[in-house]
C-alpha cells in the first residue's frame, strides 16, 4: 500500500508555515526572501502529492513551471536586493524606510 | 535544478552581503513577534484540518500509478506530456528566464558615466593652482 496523501499534504503544510512565520519574524531581507521561497516549495509539494492522489501528471508539469516563474524571480529578487545593499549598505527592513509616509 | 540554480544564487547572495553580521535584536513593534508566531500556528491548524476534510487521512494514491500515468518510467511520462500537451508554455518559460536574465543583469549593473569634455576641462581648471600673487 502507498502512503496516504494526506501525510505529504501535511509536510507541506508545515513547510508553508514556517515560510510565512519566517517571512513575519525575520527582519534580514534575504532571510525573507529564503522563507518566501520555503512558502513556494511547500505548495509544490501539495501540487506533487496532488498529482500523485489523481494519478494524473498534470500537477507534476505545473511544478515545472511554478520552479522554473520561481528561479526568474529569485534571480530578479536577489539583484533588487543587491541593489538595495549597495545603496543603504543594509539588509535590514527596518532601515528601508524611506518610502514610509 | 532548484538546489543547482537558486540555492546556490542564495549561498553567493549571501557570501557577498556578508550577512554573518549579527541581526539588529531592536524591536520596533514589541509584539509583532508573539503575533506571527500565534499566526502561524493559526496558519497550520487551519492546513491541517482542512486537509482533514477535504482529503482525509485513508486517501491513498491511485492505484497502478506506475503501469497508468508514468508508464516507460516517470521522466519518459512527463516529458512526453510536458512536449506534447505543454509545449507552448514550456516556450515560453524559455522567454521568461531570458527576459529575467537580462533584468538581472541591467539591475546589478554598476553604472559608469561617461564623462563628457565640460566635466573634463572643469576638472583640469580645478586641479591646476591659482597663481600666486607676484609680490
Amino acid at each position: 500500500m502507498s502512503t496516504p496523501i494526506a501525510y505529504f499534504l501535511l509536510v507541506s503544510a508545515a513547510l508553508f508555515t514556517i515560510g510565512t512565520t519566517g517571512v513575519m519574524v525575520r527582519k534580514n531581507l534575504l532571510v525573507m526572501f529564503m522563507s518566501i521561497e520555503l512558502q513556494l516549495n511547500g505548495v509544490n509539494l501539495a501540487l506533487v502529492a496532488f498529482s500523485r492522489m489523481h494519478g494524473n501528471l498534470t500537477g507534476q508539469v505545473l511544478t515545472f513551471f511554478s520552479m522554473v516563474v520561481a528561479a526568474a524571480e529569485v534571480v530578479v529578487g536577489l539583484a533588487i536586493i543587491v541593489y538595495v545593499f549597495r545603496r543603504r549598505r543594509t539588509a535590514n527592513v527596518d532601515d528601508l524606510n524611506v518610502l514610509k509616509w | 535544478m532548484y538546489a543547482g540554480a537558486i540555492m546556490v544564487l542564495f549561498l553567493f547572495v549571501i557570501m557577498l552581503l556578508g550577512v554573518d553580521r549579527e541581526e539588529s535584536l531592536t524591536e520596533r513593534l514589541r509584539w509583532q513577534r508573539p503575533a506571527a508566531v500565534l499566526l502561524g500556528i493559526g496558519v497550520f491548524a487551519e492546513l491541517f484540518f482542512a486537509i482533514r476534510a477535504g482529503v482525509g487521512f485513508a486517501t491513498r494514491g491511485a492505484e497502478a500509478f506506475a503501469e497508468t500515468a508514468n508508464r516507460g518510467g516517470n521522466a519518459q511520462a512527463l516529458s512526453r506530456v510536458l512536449f506534447r500537451q505543454y509545449f507552448f508554455p514550456f516556450e515560453a518559460t524559455s522567454v521568461l528566464l531570458i527576459v529575467a536574465a537580462v533584468a538581472t543583469m541591467v539591475l546589478a549593473h554598476r553604472q559608469r558615466r561617461a564623462i563628457t569634455r565640460a566635466e573634463e576641462a572643469a576638472a583640469e581648471a580645478a586641479a591646476v593652482p591659482e597663481p600666486e600673487a607676484v609680490p
